[in-house]
């Protein structure tokens, strides 16, 4: 098993401590699987729909390491899959979140220490013509392979709305002051680029409406073309959990896509240039 | 005492007081004919922050003392205050620095009152009324000169360095130098060094202003202190310079914008463990509770090396003058005359010395000291006594089998030696 890739752009480098930061505010553990062209951070979440996990975030590995080498478990399974804590990568990567940060490079190794771990090596510019150099050693875990099924890539689940979301900042600052009000809010969509998010207390029930926003084509509907255009599509999920996505804006998506499926679950599409994350959202039993 | 703090100098006092109070409970306050010195020691005894002001630093000053330095240390007066009541005096450091005018401080012997007083924009004034408590002088004893090796360092470089330790549970840190490079690690000793991150950071010698190691040794330190020693130096700008010989012995940081201030830490370091060092595995299996009999022995060798520095007749840098150290020494050794000072006529014990004949701040110390060197002694002397009880085991060893039952041996019944009279 082996692993090892450097990093020189600082702008890759940014957003990778990025993505590993919002990994750090979603859960406490955290499963990365290596692949040949991949990076993969998988968060299962207990009690999902179809065992899918909580969040499948996808890194192309040509566009953030200028080298890599890697060699997974054997010939045929060539993948590695390692536990480890977000929160602890993401403190040694938190130097990179300053704007005024600089680096000459970063080195992702997986080495055996005291412990299995992911080394980062970091090439400091310093005071003197010498770089200095910072090495972290994050404790990691890995998997045996009977593990592997369970952190394996999740289905396209069947939606019944699909909508481009607004810009998430905007989305972001509703969804704070609603938390005030519950704690569990309902999002919804038809298919005429309604969205509606709505919560409800015993004093009051809030509403507010984005309208004429864009939707994705997808290829799989087909037979559901037949329903109202104008029914909206609902699933009411923890405010708390749609948060700590919204969060998620850091990485400044292209694009995000919000999928419902019918009190089941939401599902949360970003895209970017060279990250992919889907959030899964389960639907919390409105009461 | 009375003296007063212009506009541009309260900032640097603030976070001077924010400095130490991150490192000891109580501030020592000890006025002297050329300046006034600010003192603390951490909980564990094993910190000491002083900061001197010098004359300069003050648009005002006056010692309260009368004309000269008195003769012997009784008269000097010395107290301490809550170091949470100063602290919160001087909070904020940058309000502080933009509506505070002038700062005045007062001490009232008759009243034992330390009076603050900070006259603000818009003729605002704000009185602070603080008891403070006559104590013994405290001062380490130390020698600077006598450390082999010293590096002067940019706060920058040391704050840069420090910035890529994130663990919020870090204490300690290891400064491994070597004559080329400086090596950062974190310490970390329990519970399971393999469950955390571990951060090294490799500066070279040519990041430093001055640098000069004569061999290679590796101190652990208390990060919490490095960090307050580091954000005053950081925020001023000065540079800071380490003077230090080898683990166990005291490293120390002093710190100068002459002549208005000076700044010194004491640091009792880790003494390194014979054992532990050449068997990695057996790292993991030490408990928290080692670590501190380690730290109660470190802190006995920061008390040797400071015998060593007396020893050598380099009398320590004391505000009060030589002669005032010859007296606290006399005067310690009546005060500690209970405990093993026999042993050590005219020679310091401790990091922190009163001269006083109720030196309070020393006694419970010293007293801790012996019993843990004590607690070595009967470690050390269990060692030699064990291999007989092994013997034993190994001659005797049936009797000690689980399914050893005495009655089936031959003649268990027959007593060739009645039990002795019990009363007598």
């Amino acid at each position: 098993m082996k692993f090892s890739g450097t990093m020189i752009e600082l702008g890759c480098i940014r957003q990778f401590a990025l993505v590993i930061g919002s990994l750090a505010r979603l859960a406490k553990l955290c499963v990365l699987r290596i692949t040949r062209t991949h990076l993969y951070f998988i968060i299962n979440e207990p009690g999902t729909v179809h065992r899918a996990p909580g969040l499948w975030a996808e890194l192309d590995q040509g566009h953030y390491f200028s080298t890599v080498t890697m060699s997974g478990v054997s010939e045929e399974h060539n993948e590695i899959f390692l536990e480890f804590e977000p929160d602890k990568l993401s403190g040694t990567l938190s130097v990179f979140k300053s704007n005024n940060a600089a680096v000459r490079n970063l080195k992702i190794k997986l080495a055996k220490k005291l412990s299995p771990c992911l080394t980062l090596e970091m090439q400091m510019p310093s005071f003197s013509e010498h770089a200095r150099t910072v090495v972290h050693d994050v404790p990691v875990l890995p998997l045996p392979r009977r593990q592997w099924h369970l952190y394996q890539e999740p289905e396209m689940p069947h939606f019944t709305a699909s909508i481009y979301l607004p810009p998430l900042k905007k989305l972001r600052h509703v969804v704070e002051r609603m938390k005030n009000l519950s704690s569990s809010l309902t999002l919804a969509a038809n298919r005429k680029g309604t969205l509606v998010l709505s919560v409800t207390s015993d004093a009051a029930n809030v509403s507010t409406y984005f309208r004429n926003l864009t939707m994705p084509t997808w290829d799989l509907e087909g037979a559901a073309s037949q329903m109202d255009e104008e029914q909206l599509h609902s699933a009411t999920v923890e405010i708390k959990k749609l948060i700590s996505f919204l969060a998620g804006e850091q990485i400044g998506p292209c694009k995000v896509i919000c999928n419902i499926v019918d009190d089941r679950m939401v599902h949360l599409f970003l895209l970017h240039d060279d990250v992919i994350l889907q959030y899964f959202l389960p639907a919390a039993r409105s009461s | 005492m009375k003296c007063t703090i212009g506009t541009t100098n309260v900032k640097d006092f603030g976070r001077a007081i924010h400095a130490l109070a991150k490192v000891g409970e109580e501030l020592y306050i000890e006025p002297s004919q050329s300046g006034v010195s600010f003192r603390t020691i951490s909980s564990s005894r094993s910190a000491y922050f002083s900061y001197n002001f010098g004359n300069s630093f003050f648009t005002f000053y006056d010692s309260g003392l009368g004309g000269q330095t008195p003769a012997s240390g009784e008269d000097t007066f010395r107290c301490k205050v809550a170091m949470k009541a100063v602290l919160n005096i001087f909070k904020g450091i940058h309000n502080l620095e933009r509506t505070v005018q002038r700062c005045k401080l007062t001490l009232k012997w008759e009243e034992a009152k330390l009076i603050i007083q900070l006259t603000c924009h818009y003729g605002i004034v704000k009185t602070h009324n603080l008891s403070f408590i006559e104590c013994d002088a405290l001062q380490a004893v130390y020698d600077k000169e006598s450390c082999p090796n010293h590096m002067v360092s940019d706060s920058r470089v040391l704050l840069g360095a420090l910035s890529s330790f994130h663990q919020q549970t870090l204490e300690e840190i290891s400064f491994c130098f070597t004559p080329r490079n400086l090596i950062l690690k974190s310490h970390v000793e329990e519970p399971d060094p393999s469950k955390v991150v571990h951060t090294v950071v490799t500066l070279t010698r040519g990041e430093f202003e001055d640098y000069n190691i004569m061999s290679n040794c590796e101190l652990t330190v208390c990060l919490k202190e490095i960090r307050a020693l580091l954000a005053f130096t950081g925020s001023t700008g000065i540079s800071t310079k380490a003077y230090f010989s080898g683990p166990g012995s005291p490293i120390i940081f002093t710190y100068d914008s002459k002549p208005l201030y000076e700044g010194t830490l004491v640091l009792a370091t880790l003494v390194q463990k014979p054992e532990v060092g050449t068997h990695p595995a057996s790292k993991s299996c030490h408990e928290p509770r080692a670590s501190t009999s380690i730290r109660k022995a470190s802190m006995n060798n920061t008390l040797r090396a400071s015998e060593i520095s007396m020893m050598q007749n380099n009398l320590p840098n004391t505000t009060s003058g030589d002669k005032a150290a010859d007296v606290t020494v006399q005067n310690i050794t009546v005060a500690l005359d209970n405990s093993r000072v026999e042993d050590i006529p005219h020679q310091q014990k401790d990091v922190v010395r009163g001269d006083t004949s109720h030196s309070e701040p020393i006694v419970p110390l010293l007293r801790n000291n012996n019993k843990a060197a004590q607690e070595e002694e009967e470690d050390s002397d269990t060692v030699p006594s064990s291999p007989p009880a092994k013997k034993s085991r190994f001659f005797f060893r049936r009797c000690f089998e689980a399914t050893f039952n005495p009655d089936t041996l031959p003649g268990h019944n027959v007593i060739l030696a009645e039990d002795s009279d019990e009363g007598d």
